[in-house]
């Protein structure tokens, strides 16, 4: 008895050292160095709690170095880089680097960044409120604007298309009727100077009706309808240019690699749709990931029924 | 490599269970549906069931309206902004502040306008006109 719990014991040790040997590579850079355009004290809190895994020098503690805990921070650091390298976005145009750094502080605060699990072994490594509130103070979304937004030329094709140029690249329809569709609620987003209107269709809006939300019934679809934000520089702003309609439809068997909801996104007024390829929606389904609670969907739809309008 | 996965699988499994039984707190109403931005009151129509034509917003009062059709009147309801919980960088309807209704067919009474908590249709004092000019002038999204 005591002898074969020894032998168990040693075996363990065994493995243990053994499995050191197997060291999954953490990647290597994808392209060349360029750190994201910010001021010293933004990029000081980027590097503290999200160089780990999200740039060209990951640092990993002593005991992450240890297998099997090395696998999963590498697995993480790999997969945390392919999706976005704090070292490598400066290349991108600087409304695209303020874009990701809006997603960054989202992310933060609604809890999903850095990851709950490394969070949960790096007790110390979550950003404090103080340094979110530097990165709010820098991004500083609706310090108003003392000019008029240049006016910009309605778009080449202006002849309304009334279809896409073509289907979703995952198959998600396009669907006809959604000019008819009642509103969810409105957004105004001070991060990139436009605005919203969120509409469903009548499964959605009697979703909503009788509160039966979480989650949304199957055949409910939502639309986000953004145009540019005109701004007269003088706090006026008025709906210019139609930019894109988005699509969320459920269907929790149809769509259930992707959260439950069939996500599409047509762009420009010939409506073209969005991505390289059918994988296009694993940047919806990142971006909606912290909001699982909520069924996945941001929006928090005006009320309906109960004495409401 | 393949024991590897496995076992990275494992243990994100039980780092995964470690996890779920902090969270998953069922989210309250009031952060799933906008309750603060409810319609309270008498208004003659349901105007959240009309079409929404467009979306402005005044930055010095801190409002955003959204104008409805029905086909034959226009209704522009007023909001005061809240930021967004679910996004920083987002402004949302918050209390409602006025609801405005421009029926051009209805004689007399071609501009109604409603306020207060619960909204409450006022006496409308001085000419509405350039209100009534104001919300026909008010241009729909070109929709493609
Ligand atoms: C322990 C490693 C780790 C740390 C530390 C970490 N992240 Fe991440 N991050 C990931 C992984 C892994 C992903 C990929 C998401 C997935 O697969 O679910 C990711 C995804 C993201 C995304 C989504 C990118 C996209 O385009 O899909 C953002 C934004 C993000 N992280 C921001 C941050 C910020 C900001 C910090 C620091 C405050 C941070 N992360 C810290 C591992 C990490």
């Amino acid at each position: 008895m005591k002898r074969s719990l020894l032998t168990l014991a040693l075996a363990g040790v065994v493995a243990l050292l053994a499995a050191q040997a197997i060291r999954p590579s953490l990647g290597t850079p994808a392209g060349p160095q360029a750190e994201i355009a910010a001021p010293p004290e933004v990029r000081a809190i980027l590097e503290r709690r999200c160089y780990a895994c999200h740039s060209d020098t990951p640092k990993l503690e002593w005991y992450d170095q240890i297998a099997p805990p090395y696998w999963i921070v590498a697995k993480d650091v790999r997969n945390a880089r392919a999706h976005l390298n704090f070292s490598e976005i400066g290349a991108r145009p600087a409304g695209a680097q303020r874009a990701t750094l809006f997603e960054a502080v989202n992310m933060i605060q609604l809890g999903a960044m850095p990851l709950p699990s490394y969070l949960a072994v790096h007790r110390d490594a979550g950003v404090t409120p103080a340094e979110l509130a530097t990165l709010k103070a820098y991004l500083a979304p609706f310090t108003p604007s003392t000019s008029p937004t240049p006016a910009t030329p309605p778009p080449a094709s202006s002849t309304a298309t009334e279809r896409p140029a073509g289907p979703s690249l995952n198959g998600v329809p396009f669907p006809a009727d959604y000019k008819s569709w009642k509103i969810v609620s409105t957004t105004d987003r001070g991060d990139n100077h436009t605005l919203r209107l969120i509409t469903g269709n009548d499964i959605a809006v009697k979703a909503i009706e009788a509160g039966n939300i979480s989650p949304w019934p199957n055949g409910a679809a939502i639309a986000k309808i953004a145009v540019q934000a005109v701004d007269d520089g003088k706090g006026h702003i008025t709906a210019g240019n139609f930019i894109q309609v988005e699509f969320m439809e459920k269907d929790a068997e149809k769509y259930k690699s992707t959260q439950g909801w069939g996500y599409a996104r047509f762009r420009g007024n010939d409506l073209k749709p969005y991505g390289a390829d059918a994988h296009f929606d694993q940047e919806c389904t990142g971006c909606h990931a912290p909001m699982h609670d909520h069924d996945y969907v941001y929006s928090m739809p005006l009320p309906r029924g109960g004495g409401a309008q | 490599m393949k024991l590897a996965s496995t076992l990275t699988f494992a243990a994100t499994l039980a780092l995964g269970l470690l996890n779920g039984c902090t969270r998953h707190q069922p989210p309250a109403t009031s952060d799933l549906i906008n309750t603060d931005a409810t319609l309270h009151g008498q208004l003659p129509y349901p105007i959240l069931s009309w079409t929404p034509l467009v979306v402005t917003v005044d930055r010095t009062m801190g409002t955003t309206s959204t104008l409805f059709t029905d086909g034959t009147s226009r209704a522009l309801v007023t909001w005061s902004q809240r930021e967004d919980p679910h996004w920083f960088g987002a402004r949302i309807p918050g209390a409602p502040q006025r609801v405005e209704l421009v029926d051009p067919t209805n004689g007399t009474h071609q501009y109604r306008v409603f306020s207060g908590s619960p909204l409450t249709e006022q006496t409308v004092s001085g000419d509405p006109t350039e209100r009534i000019v104001a919300i026909a002038a008010m241009q729909q999204i070109e929709l493609p």
